[in-house]
C-alpha cells in the first residue's frame, strides 16, 4: 500500500504519494530534488542528513517520510532567506569551513538550530552541541571558528543570486 | 529497506488490536533510532510497522496526586533530559536520557524505545530500574503495571504479552534525603556505547550520615539491568565512609557478569564497575545531603 503524505518543505506545501519504507532523506533528495541533505552513514552516526522537523534537528536517514506527515521540514536550502545565506552559512563561507563539503549541510542545519536555542554557549558546550556531526575531512577547527564568529555577532549575511527554490513537480497522473 | 505496511493509529486500543492480530509480524515504531537501523543493517524483516506517533496517551510528563511521576513512553530523550519535573523528581533519569547519542538522536529516540530495545548497554533504562519505576503496559485486556526491572528478560527480550505495548512509566516519589546519579564509562564523551553504566539512588537517615537505603543498578555488564544486590546490602544501615564505598564498589564488581567484546574485556569492565560504583555513590550522597 502507498500512503498519501502532506507536509511543508521549506515553507512550500507538498502533497505526494509515498511508499512507507521511503526515508525522509530519500523523499527530499529523490522525490523533491532537494539534494542538500546528504547520506553519510545511514545509521544516525554522522549527522550529514540533518534537517529540521518542526524546528528541531532530526536525522532524515532514521525518519520515515510517512512519519513527517503534517510536519514543517526545513532543509539547508530553506535557510536562504531574502536572497541571503543565513549567518551560519555565511560564516562557513567566510571561514572556509568546508573541504569536500559533504558534511556541510548537516553542520549548517544543526548549528543553526543549536545557536538559535543556545546563543551564548561556551566552547565546550558548542562542541558538545555539534557532537552528532562528523567531518570526514576533519575540518573541525575551522567549523568551530566559523560558529564562534556567529556567536560573536561578527557575521554579515552573504547575498546570493535570487534563484527561486523549486521542487520537482508532482508526477503526472497522481 | 524492505517494503512493509504501515499504520499510525490514533487510539491505543487500535494499536493493540493491530499488534495482537499480526503477532510476530508487527513491530511498534517510536523514534526509530534503534529499529530503523536494525531493519537496514540487519535486513530485519518487519511486515507491519505500527507507529506510536499519534497516540496522545503515550506522550508527556506529569506529577500525580501521590507524588509519583508519570512519563509517557513516547517522551523523547531531549524532553526527558530537559524536564524540570524529572530533574527535581529523580535527577538521574534526566542524566541517563542526556547520554542518548546526539541532540538529533535525542529529538527522535524515546524513553519507551530505550526500554523497548532492551539493550544491556542502555543508558536511559537503568535509572528507571534503580528508582523502582513501573511500566504501565496496555493491551487488549486493559493495563497492568510491571516493575521496569522485571520487564527485560535478556538482550532484546521483553516480558510483553502479544499485543501489549508500553504506555508510560511511573516513578514513585523518593523519600526525603535521597540523591541519585547515573554515570557511564565510555572511551569517547558522546556518541558511544557504555562500557559500564551505573545508576544509583541513595537515601540517607535524618543525620545525613547513615545510609538508610541504596539502589545500585548496572548497565552493560550483564544480560539485563540487574540490581547489584550484594552492594546494596553492604551499604544499608551503615555510616558513610570511604571504606564503605570501597566495599560497595567491590561488591558491585562481584555482582556484575560482564562479557568481553570489542569495547572492553570482562576483567576491565569488572574493575570499572568498582570505580564507577564508588564515584556514583559519592555523587548521589552529596546530592542527597544538598537536597535536605
Ligand atoms: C547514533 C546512535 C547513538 C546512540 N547512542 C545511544 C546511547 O548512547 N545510549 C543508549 O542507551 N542508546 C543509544 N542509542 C540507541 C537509541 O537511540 C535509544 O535506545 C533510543 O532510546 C531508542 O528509542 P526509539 O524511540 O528511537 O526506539 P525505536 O527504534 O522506535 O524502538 C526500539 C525498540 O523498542 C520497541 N518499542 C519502542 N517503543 C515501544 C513501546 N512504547 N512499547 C513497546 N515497545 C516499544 C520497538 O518495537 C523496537 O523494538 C543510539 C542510537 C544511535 C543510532
Ligand atoms: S546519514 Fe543520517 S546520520 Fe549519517
Ligand atoms: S568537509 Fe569533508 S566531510 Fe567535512
Amino acid at each position: 500500500m502507498d500512503y498519501p503524505l502532506q507536509l511543508t518543505v521549506n515553507g512550500i506545501p507538498v502533497k505526494r504519494i509515498v511508499e512507507p519504507q521511503v526515508r525522509l532523506l530519500d523523499f527530499l533528495r529523490e522525490d523533491l530534488g532537494l539534494t542538500g541533505a546528504k547520506e553519510g552513514c545511514g545509521t544516525g552516526d554522522c549527522g550529514a542528513c540533518t534537517v529540521l522537523i518542526d524546528g528541531d534537528p532530526h536525522h532524515s536517514c532514521l525518519t520515515l517520510a510517512v512519519e513527517a506527515e503534517g510536519a514543517a521540514v526545513t532543509t539547508v536550502e530553506g535557510m536562504v532567506t531574502d536572497d541571503k545565506l543565513n549567518e551560519v552559512q555565511s560564516a562557513f563561507v567566510t571561514a572556509g569551513a568546508t573541504q569536500c563539503g559533504i558534511c556541510t549541510p548537516g553542520f549548517v542545519v544543526m548549528a543553526t538550530a543549536y545557536l538559535r536555542d543556545n546563543p551564548n554557549p561556551t566552547d565546550d558546550e558548542l562542541r558538545m552541541g555539534i557532537a552528532g556531526n562528523l567531518c570526514r575531512c576533519t575540518g573541525y577547527e575551522t567549523i568551530v571558528t566559523a560558529l564562534h564568529s556567529v556567536i560573536d555577532g561578527k557575521v554579515e549575511r552573504i547575498e546570493v543570486s535570487p534563484e527561486p527554490l523549486e521542487l520537482v513537480p508532482e508526477p503526472e497522473g497522481e | 529497506m524492505r517494503r512493509f505496511d504501515y499504520a499510525a493509529p490514533t487510539q491505543v486500543f487500535e494499536a493493540c488490536a493491530l499488534l495482537a492480530d499480526r503477532g510476530d509480524e508487527a513491530r511498534v515504531l517510536a523514534g526509530g533510532t534503534d529499529l530503523i537501523v536494525q531493519m537496514r543493517e540487519r535486513d530485519r524483516r518487519v511486515p507491519l510497522i505500527v507507529s506510536l506517533r499519534n497516540l496522545a496517551e503515550l506522550k508527556g510528563i506529569s506529577q500525580n496526586a501521590d507524588g509519583s511521576l508519570t512519563i509517557g513512553a513516547m517522551t523523547t530523550g531531549n524532553e526527558v533530559h530537559h524536564s524540570a519535573l524529572v530533574q527535581s523528581h529523580a535527577f538521574f533519569i534526566s542524566e541517563g536520557a542526556e547520554l542518548l547519542g546526539s541532540i538529533q538522536i535525542r529529538n527522535r529516540g524515546t524513553l519507551g524505545g530505550n526500554v523497548g530495545n532492551a539493550a544491556p548497554s542502555a543508558d536511559a533504562a537503568p535509572p528507571l530500574v534503580a528508582a523502582n519505576a513501573t511500566a504501565c503496559l496496555v493491551g487488549a485486556k486493559g493495563t497492568r503495571d510491571v516493575p521496569v526491572g522485571d520487564l527485560m528478560t535478556g538482550p532484546g527480550q521483553l516480558a510483553l504479552e502479544p499485543g501489549e505495548l508500553i504506555q508510560s512509566f511511573n516513578v514513585p516519589a523518593a523519600p526525603a534525603h535521597t540523591g541519585t546519579r547515573y554515570v557511564r564509562h565510555v572511551p569517547r564523551r558522546e556518541m558511544d556505547i557504555a562500557v559500564v553504566g551505573i545508576a544509583v539512588q541513595v537515601t540517607l537517615e535524618d543525620d545525613l550520615a547513615t545510609i538508610k537505603d541504596a539502589s545500585v543498578v548496572l548497565s552493560a555488564v550483564a544480560p539485563t539491568w540487574p540490581h547489584a544486590t550484594t552492594a546494596e546490602e553492604v551499604l544499608r544501615g551503615l555510616p558513610v565512609s570511604e571504606q564503605l564505598l570501597a566495599h560497595a564498589g567491590e561488591a558491585a564488581a562481584n555482582d556484575s557478569q560482564p562479557i568481553s567484546d570489542v569495547r572492553a574485556s570482562a576483567a576491565y569492565r569488572r574493575m570499572m564497575v568498582d570505580v564507577y560504583t564508588r564515584r556514583a555513590l559519592a555523587t548521589a550522597i552529596e546530592r542527597a545531603r544538598a537536597a535536605v
